[in-house]
């Protein structure tokens, strides 16, 4: 496997979607190649960064609107 | 007319669910206003046709769409001379993996909230889909499978969007340190 065959799979494989020989083939590789493990590194480091993302809040007045949309009140 | 149960539905769907429909919104849209919107119309359209869900989609599968698509609407809508990018063009992985590391600055790394701005900023890089496949998988935290089941697209085609958002937004900010740097 090559560097840019195994940067096309990365999320394949970190989703748990390659089989096992591609598995082994992915692992083989990163563990001789320093750059494609850092990328590895990063795009895991980029996921836990995400899951501390503060959660955007609907609106009040958007929340109120909508209330009164399935209330059937008029405007 | 539309019968009460549904309308029971979306009320508690309203209030569970309304904040992470406004953020799937939001993260496509990049715009409050647009995403808001895009949230009421999604809104809108369930109690209008309340035949589209019946079927294997749960209500909130199927309003997770809806918001999906109308906030893709209103970004067509307000950007009509300006072609949303694609969502297949060619992936230089390689080229996009050359980008320096955003965590090869020690100082950087640990000021989690800088990141976190540079990275909703960052979003800008990637096209609407890969933007709504981002906020379901990597903020909201759902499985590939739920992900694709939301979007109405299958797991091969969420995983590819999501690899794309991913190393498009490591480079992005990768360079972006790179440049503060000099
Ligand atoms: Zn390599």
């Amino acid at each position: 496997m090559n560097c840019e065959e195994l940067l096309t799979r990365l999320t394949d494989y970190s989703e748990g979607a390659a089989d096992a020989d591609l598995c082994a083939a992915i692992e083989r590789h990163l563990r001789e190649c320093t750059n494609c493990e850092g990328v590895r590194a990063d795009l895991e480091r980029l996921s836990r960064l995400c899951r501390t993302c503060d959660p955007p809040r609907l609106p009040d007045d958007a929340r109120a609107d909508i209330e009164r949309l399935l209330r059937g009140d008029p405007r | 007319m539309v019968d009460a149960p549904l309308r029971d539905a979306l009320a508690h769907l309203l209030r569970d669910e309304g904040d992470r429909l406004f953020g799937l919104a939001l993260r496509v849209t990049r715009d409050p206003d647009l995403a808001r919107d895009a949230v009421q119309s999604a809104f809108a359209a369930a109690l209008a046709s309340a035949d589209g869900f019946r079927g294997d989609a749960a209500l909130s599968t199927w309003l997770y769409r809806i918001t999906y698509n109308k906030a893709v609407d209103a970004l067509r809508a307000r950007a009509r001379e300006v072609p949303l990018p694609e969502d297949d063009e060619p992936l230089d992985a390689p080229g996009l993996a050359h980008a320096p590391s955003p965590w090869a600055d020690p100082e950087r790394a640990l000021d989690g909230r800088r990141l976190r701005a540079e990275l909703e900023a960052a979003l800008i890089e990637l096209t609407p889909l890969q933007r709504a496949v981002f906020d379901l998988r990597e903020v909201e935290g759902l499985p590939t499978s739920e992900v694709a089941t939301r979007l109405g697209l299958g797991e091969g085609a969420v995983r590819a969007q999501l690899h794309r958002a991913r190393l498009r937004l490591r480079a992005r900010l990768g360079s972006r340190s790179a440049k503060e740097e000099r």
